[in-house]
């Protein structure tokens, strides 16, 4: 992701976009960190797994997708 | 994320607090709710059943305010009623010997009369003659049925609340303690591995604590295929697929230590057959297409993968 305003998402906006169910949020974590703590709503889409998961989890290409992983990068 | 850019989606943004930034302000993320789809309510089967007993079941089925409004129709109704009588047949209402009336105040007279009767209070300064009195004791059963619906409703409903509630809390404990047992049985198993990976030779202990953790995971196993198979309460979508994800790395992590073990010529003892036999025939009915309610495609995915592994760990 290029570090672009544009690309990254803040925690409020974050919030106000699960409220009105616009985007498929996706935790990139390992499954057992998703499994002990993850945002309401998330679904889990381990790094290592990307290229194999990514078409079955999120079939539509053009979807508002934002991603997440443990903390500030 | 640029590798999610580089499979061809276009919209892709970065939430940079990430999940600590996210936790730090755990009572705002309370608020938003995941998004529940389905939940798995199974209607209760109906048998034949004789016409009271449906009658009552149609009555139960009614809220609080149909009810009463249903008992308001039946008061200002049967006081419709009276007056037309009374028009008819004069003296059908008589108070103290002479009718009601036939005017505005004959109508409300009748309609107080109604309201007496359906509350069975019965005062008496108006009494029914002739055909009213027969209008009127069916309007006083019917009345009082009626209350009684009303009034056991109240109670019912708190009571509902409560077993609901009641219920609820089980479930969650319960899913709760599968969340923690598979994380313990995964930190047991990460231990085992390497107490076996820097041998020659597999030490017993380790055996031992392999089939005690396979045993905690069928234990765990079972209780998620019920949770698919037999969902008298479904789960929070975004739990379960913790819960699954879950599932599927404790598998990952048994069936390497699992070869590990193997490989060290340690001989693979009974009850650890019978484990990983429970295992593959519990992991093989676990999929998208196999359990009985339509799941987002996340969860199939998980599920999908469980029963790829059930084949693994028969081959091993």
């Amino acid at each position: 992701m290029p570090d672009t305003a544009a690309g990254t998402i803040t925690r409020d906006e974050l919030i106000r976009a699960l409220r009105r169910q616009r985007i498929v949020l996706v935790d990139v974590l390992a499954p057992e960190s998703f499994m002990a703590l993850h945002i309401p709503g998330a679904i889990n889409l381990p790094v290592a797994d990307i290229s194999r998961l990514a078409p079955q989890l999120l079939p539509d290409r053009d979807a508002d997708i934002v991603a997440y992983c443990g903390g500030p990068t | 994320m640029r590798l999610l850019h580089s499979l061809g989606y276009t919209h892709v943004r970065h939430y940079a607090g990430g999940l600590k930034e996210w936790s730090e302000h755990a009572a705002d993320a309370v608020r938003v709710s995941a998004p529940v789809t389905g939940h798995g309510v199974v209607p209760r089967p109906r048998t034949a059943r004789s016409a009271s007993a449906r009658f009552v079941d149609a009555l139960a089925d009614r809220s609080v305010a149909e009810l009463f409004k249903l008992w308001l129709a039946i008061v200002l109704g049967c006081g419709l009623a009276y007056w037309l009588l009374e028009l008819e047949l004069p003296l059908s209402l008589a108070s103290g010997g002479a009718g009601v009336g036939t005017g505005g105040r004959g109508l409300l007279s009748a309609v107080y009369f109604s309201a007496v009767t359906a509350t069975s209070v019965g005062y008496g300064d108006i009494v029914p003659t002739g055909i009213a009195r027969v209008l009127a004791i069916a309007e006083g059963v019917a009345g009082l049925i009626l209350f009684g619906c009303v009034v056991s409703k109240f109670v019912s409903r708190r009571q509902e609340q409560l077993i609901d509630n009641i219920h609820h809390i089980a479930f969650e404990e319960r899913l709760g303690r599968v969340r923690t047992n598979l994380l313990l049985v995964r930190a047991e198993l990460q231990a085992t591995a390497r107490l076996c990976e820097g041998r020659e030779i597999a030490p017993p202990e380790a055996v031992a604590r392999v089939e005690s953790a396979a045993m905690v995971f069928v234990g765990e196993l079972h209780a998620v295929h019920d949770l698919l198979h037999r969902p008298q309460q479904a789960p929070e979508e975004a739990v379960l697929e913790g819960i699954l994800a879950g599932v599927t790395s404790v598998f990952r992590e048994f069936l390497e230590l699992l070869a590990c073990v193997q490989a060290r010529r340690a001989e693979r003892t009974a009850a650890l057959a019978a484990s990983t036999t429970v295992m593959a025939r519990l992991a093989r009915e676990i999929c998208g297409d196999c359990v009985p309610r339509e799941y987002a495609p996340a969860l199939r995915t998980w599920m999908d993968q469980i029963q790829r592994m059930a084949g693994d760990v028969e081959q091993i």
